[in-house]
């Protein structure tokens, strides 16, 4: 039983066919290296993400929301901390389905980060004109020897909504910041999916708090200035 | 709503014909289908325009920030599957969609090629802690390339069955605007596409419930 090969004649050379098995061992074994790897410095909790939306709330908002008894609902502390099971190992620095992962939440994060600030602009620029007509006509009824014991308010709000954009934006800036190298940090330590869940998750509870402050704030300038204007 | 994601780098590997064969056959099951299109290259709207039927609505996503938005409306409008068809790229798009994936689908033909292709796919759903299946596509009748895709396929994962052998009624269907199961009811293609969308129907439903059961004991 001899085992005999069927060769082509010679006059057709033919290079040796390597097996699509082989092939994919050897592409795998070379991606494989990033994809098993052990990593991470044992982080498990989540940065205190809401702290700063709740500190943005008690600027102005807060009130404002509890004025109109229509109290945000509670958001609910880093559930998400949760998936992220501490490891140990070294950081996979090299790992590049990470960085993309990691590129992938940031842009999306600075996408966020955009539409909200366009979103509280807009909503605070509306209460501005609202404060400044009121401002205005009050003014105005003052030089006709009218009273007006809402004008002084109505200036504080005025500084206050300007503080409250400012100090919002910033604090949120500040916590998406802190999110993003967290996510660097967390990219080495557990997986993709627990790490983009979580940016994405934390990006957008914090986006939903500030866009209701600012709608809690337009809806009191709508509220405030309504009476003046029967 | 399930989402039903297919994607694969690599081109040309049939991530729109087997959408479209397999949207068609789900239809034909019963089940209120529609698609997310989110390759820029609008193979599935360019079919949709050839075909003179409301059904299966196509939505496309031309950023990642608009898929969720887009699936919560199908859902809201009470589809029961949407199939993502993503570009043949890993971009943030493709990631968004397997991010959002009950199961990923990815399709490969038996060559180098579109099995390396596959393999930073698959490493992307994994670390995304998604479900996937390959699925042998384009395949010849006969031969050893086909066994050794197969068994390379294996190796990596789930390989979905039946294969999908390289039939001209996919790609005829696909320029008359129907589903190869509408467009050749009776032929081997259009067996082959039920046969696929039965085996993944069971992993879309029946191993759901596993994984939200597992997820459910894991979160306990």
């Amino acid at each position: 039983m001899s085992k005999t090969r069927t060769r082509r004649p010679a006059s057709h050379p033919r290079s040796a066919r390597r097996s699509l098995v082989e092939l994919t061992a050897a592409a795998s074994r070379a991606i494989g290296d990033d994809l098993y790897v052990p990593s991470g410095s044992g982080i498990s909790a989540f940065p205190d993400g809401p702290v700063q939306s709740e500190h943005g709330a008690e600027t102005s908002g807060h009130t404002i929301v509890a004025k109109q008894g229509t109290a945000p609902s509670p958001i609910a502390g880093p559930e998400f901390a949760n998936p992220a099971v501490p490891r140990n190992g070294e950081p996979a620095d090299s790992n590049s389905t990470a960085e993309m992962m990691v590129k992938i939440a940031k842009d999306y994060q600075n996408q966020a980060f955009e539409n909200i600030k366009v979103s509280l602009n807009a909503a605070l620029d509306h209460t501005k004109d609202f404060a400044e007509t009121r401002v205005g006509s009050d003014a105005a009824s003052k030089d006709r020897g009218g009273s007006s014991p809402g004008s002084n308010f109505l200036t504080i709000l005025k500084g206050a909504a300007t503080e409250f954009r400012a100090e919002a934006l910033e604090l949120m800036k500040a916590n998406m910041v802190t999110n993003l190298q967290y996510a660097r940090e967390l990219a080495g330590t557990t997986t993709m999916a627990e790490f983009v869940e979580l940016s994405s998750a934390q990006a957008r509870k914090q986006c939903e708090l500030i866009l209701r402050q600012a709608g809690a704030l337009k809806s009191f300038a709508q509220t405030i200035t309504k009476p003046s204007a029967d | 709503m399930y989402v039903l994601a297919l994607v694969t780098q690599k081109g040309g590997s049939g991530k729109s014909t087997l959408a479209v064969g397999l949207a068609v056959a789900a239809m034909e099951n019963g089940e209120r289908v529609a698609f997310v299109e989110a390759d820029p290259q609008g193979t599935i709207s360019k079919w949709k325009e050839r075909r003179g039927n409301a059904y299966p609505s196509v939505v496309r996503v031309a950023d990642p920030a608009e898929l969720e938005g887009a699936l919560f409306r199908l859902q809201a409008q009470g589809i029961w599957l949407a199939i993502v068809d993503t570009a043949a790229t890993n971009n943030a798009l493709a990631m968004r969609a397997i991010a959002r994936a009950d199961l990923c689908l990815i399709p490969a033909r038996p060559s180098p090629a579109d099995i390396e292709a596959s393999i930073p796919t698959l490493a992307a759903i994994r670390r995304l802690n998604r479900r996937f299946a390959f699925v042998l596509n384009q395949t010849p009748p006969r031969g050893c390339r086909l066994s050794e895709a197969a068994t390379s396929l294996h190796s990596l994962g789930v390989l979905a069955l039946p294969y999908v052998g390289q039939r001209n009624d996919h790609q005829d269907a696909l320029g008359a605007g129907l589903g190869v199961t509408e467009f050749a009811q009776e032929g081997r293609a259009s067996e082959e596409i039920r046969e696929l969308w039965r085996w993944v129907l069971r992993k879309l439903v029946e191993e759901s419930i596993d994984h939200e059961q597992n997820a459910n004991k894991a979160a306990g």
